[in-house]
């Protein structure tokens, strides 16, 4: 390509911050729009008495609660689970707990292997160099030798401290016979570069105040801008524009004062995630794309898939201090990732050791602690509170065409831009995985000592894995893009955020969707129309 | 807030909160009115509400039939009720030093002083490396690296190997 093409991207998340930096490295600019603006760190409000409020109101994972001004309804009354994103320059890394286990080989290949569901055009090992730049560029905690995946570098700092949890859960997996190890995440546990080491403070999805957890806008975009990559703030994209020829040539987006502008483009790239991405192509009706741009196929927003998430939460006499240290993660089993003919069900889940919450979730009943308002409160209370752990199992989801991403004209944005709808209830071979799922992770609290295992069978606040609405194939009539990104339909279009994934693993996706950004800049790079 | 009175919110608050012998009521330690409740915009109807009326000068035990039925046929605005009334009594100093005091739980947000883990007197040992067990994927590329991992699972990798790993 040439170098003084106008690439612009669409979204300042975690794909689109990977994107301008690798291209940037190379000597070619680009411009993001960027719906939100920078969060200013004195924003977050874990320093604040009533931080656990916050995170239930108006800081809020989920845009539907939150309601900020840089958000869009998402219409989500047919869908089980509820969307959680943030946008805003850094998007859902913002408020993420930097999970960061990567897709296994297998799970690129699950038709071949498995008979379900779509190959990726590409393999683990196209990507695994890539996870290895992403690894450096966020900063990696872990560590390196887990024989349940294959080898990778030695990880920037020693993995997160295991708590008490974690020791309880370590042995008793252990003495099942199921292969553990502690968990990777995008979270320094010590000092390292200019970014200060965690003091485990524990809800690292409201973001982290002192940058020891990863997110895009401190890690990669200071670096993209540093090299000329430019960010247009406020920038809510309603559509693209084509030419004669069925190119992209203009994108189309309001400012913050509701003017409508246009910005002329040689290449767009959408990395606005699995809702925002095929929001913004089907609003782009053409009379070459009458359904949407690049949607010829009719894929568009088709094979939505999120994680199914049970949390299984054990209670223990004794305290294991459930508040410290990340909420999210700490070590993991990979025992029942695989497809095993013994069960009734395809492919594989997940199961990570998170902990527990704070006083204000925990009276609330968070993660199904069955805590009563009124009489027997307190003593609950004491039962639970510091007392827990909880088992997240997350299933494989496989694609199918009943689960989709849409568009409602009667509803839009505060522009007029059409809703995006959420569509999506769980397939059979998912529900299948997830009971099984369950009575494992009851297994292993009860192993690990717990005096009480509470089931919550689907986490509906949980729709943070958004993928799979414009996936990757080598055959236009069943898939949106080929393996560089880049639109069937529309040469100059590229997608490189989890839209793409043809498949949804059984693992949070953000290191695989910016190993996929990085890799597509430098085949973009490289080529050219 | 016509109808949804200091009063009224403190036997609503009272009822969900009752305390006990170690914990104070939601009225021991709150104020009334509760100044989240100020911002929060209900419906007239909700405000209007014959319930609100029938809390105050109730039993203890009739006050908790009475709220059973609001959750049971309000659902949202009992929920968002429950979460106001949970946070001011759960961040009230008052609370978090019995919190601290019971629960070993530090009385002050997370940030930014972080939380200290409990010294482990011994940590979980790592599984053993062993010869990979993660499932082959009919590449040439896997076949390569897996049989490397086998013979020597220790290994410690370099990014110029991997870097030579893809094929396109």
């Amino acid at each position: 390509m040439n170098s003084q093409s106008r690439v612009v991207i669409i979204g300042a998340g975690a794909s689109g911050a990977a994107f301008a930096w690798r291209l940037a490295q190379q000597g070619v600019k680009s411009i993001c729009l960027e719906r939100g603006d920078w969060l200013d760190p004195n924003e977050i409000p874990t320093n604040k008495p009533d931080w656990e409020y916050r995170r239930i109101t108006d800081f809020s994972p989920n845009p539907n609660v939150r309601k900020g001004k840089s958000d869009y309804p998402i219409l989500d009354a047919d869908s089980e689970i509820k969307p959680l994103m943030y946008n805003g320059v850094g998007g859902s890394t913002i408020m993420w707990s930097a999970h960061t286990p990567r897709f296994r080989p297998s799970d690129f290949k699950i038709n071949t292997l498995d008979g379900v569901g779509f190959d990726w055009p590409i393999s683990y090992w196209d990507l695994a160099p890539y996870y290895e730049i992403n690894d450096a560029a966020m900063g990696t905690t872990g560590v390196a030798g887990d024989p349940g995946n294959p080898p990778r570098t030695p990880r920037d700092t020693p993995s997160l401290p295991y708590g008490v949890v974690g020791r309880k859960m370590a042995d008793a997996a252990t003495n099942l016979g199921w292969h553990w190890w502690p968990s990777d995440g995008n979270i320094l546990s010590t000092s390292h570069g200019d970014r200060p080491g965690c003091n485990n403070c524990g809800p690292c999805e409201m973001g982290c105040r002192i940058g020891a957890r990863a997110s895009v806008d401190i890690t990669y975009w200071p670096k993209a801008i540093a090299m000329g990559a430019e960010l247009i703030l406020n920038a809510c994209v309603s559509h693209i524009e084509v030419d004669s020829k069925g190119l992209a040539n203009k994108v189309i987006w309001f400012d913050q004062n509701g003017t409508q502008q246009a910005i002329p483009c040689d290449y767009v790239v959408m990395a606005a995630n699995g809702i925002g991405t095929p929001r913004i192509l089907l609003n782009s009706v053409s009379k070459q794309f009458p359904n949407g741009l690049g949607n010829s196929s009719g894929q568009v927003g088709r094979n939505f898939m999120l994680h199914p998430i049970a949390g299984v939460t054990g209670v223990w006499d004794e305290p294991v201090q459930s508040w410290a240290g990340n909420d999210a993660f700490c070590l993991l089993t990979q025992h029942f990732y695989e497809t095993d003919s013994s069960r009734n069900f395809k492919r594989g889940y997940e199961m990570q050791v998170t902990r527990g919450q704070g006083p204000l979730i925990s009276a609330l009943g968070g993660f199904g602690l069955n805590v009563p308002w009124g009489q027997g409160h307190h003593e609950r209370f004491d039962q639970v509170f510091g007392h827990v752990a909880t088992v997240a199992v997350t299933c494989e989801d496989l694609p199918t065409d009943t689960n989709f991403v849409s568009i409602d004209s009667h509803v839009t944005d505060r522009f007029g831009v059409p809703a995006a709808v959420m569509n999506y209830e769980l397939e059979a071979n998912a529900k299948q995985m997830k009971s099984h799922g369950i009575e494992s992770a009851k297994a292993w609290l009860s192993a690990a000592g717990a005096r009480e295992v509470l089931v919550n069978p689907l986490l509906a606040q949980a729709g943070f894995h958004l993928m799979g609405t414009t996936r990757m194939g080598t055959d236009p009539n069943i898939s949106v893009v080929g393996q560089d990104c880049r639109a069937h339909d529309v040469p100059n279009l590229l997608v490189i955020d989890a839209s793409v994934f043809a498949s949804s693993a059984a693992v949070n996706p953000t290191p695989t969707l910016q190993a996929i950004a990085l890799r597509a800049a430098d085949q973009l790079v490289k080529s050219g129309l | 807030m016509a109808t949804f009175t200091p009063e009224v919110q403190q036997a609503f608050a009272d009822t969900i909160l009752p305390g006990n012998l170690k914990w104070p009521k939601a009225s021991e330690v709150l104020e009334f009115p509760i100044p989240y409740l100020s911002n929060v915009e209900f419906l007239p109807e909700v405000l209007s509400l014959e319930i609100w009326k029938r809390l105050v000068g109730s039993s203890p035990e009739s006050r908790q039939v009475i709220c059973a039925e609001l959750e049971r046929d309000l659902a949202s605005v009992f929920q968002t009720l429950l979460a106001m009334i949970f946070s001011a009594y759960y961040s009230h100093p008052t609370v978090l030093a019995l919190i601290e005091a019971e629960h070993s739980y530090p009385a002050r947000p997370p940030m930014p002083e972080g939380q200290t883990f409990i010294a482990l007197t011994k940590p979980p040992v790592l599984p053993s490396a062993t010869t990979p067990l993660w499932r082959k994927d009919g590449t040439d590329t896997c076949e390569k690296v897996f049989a490397m991992q086998k013979t020597d699972p220790t290994k410690e990798w370099k990014l110029e190997e991997i870097m030579t790993w893809h094929t396109s």
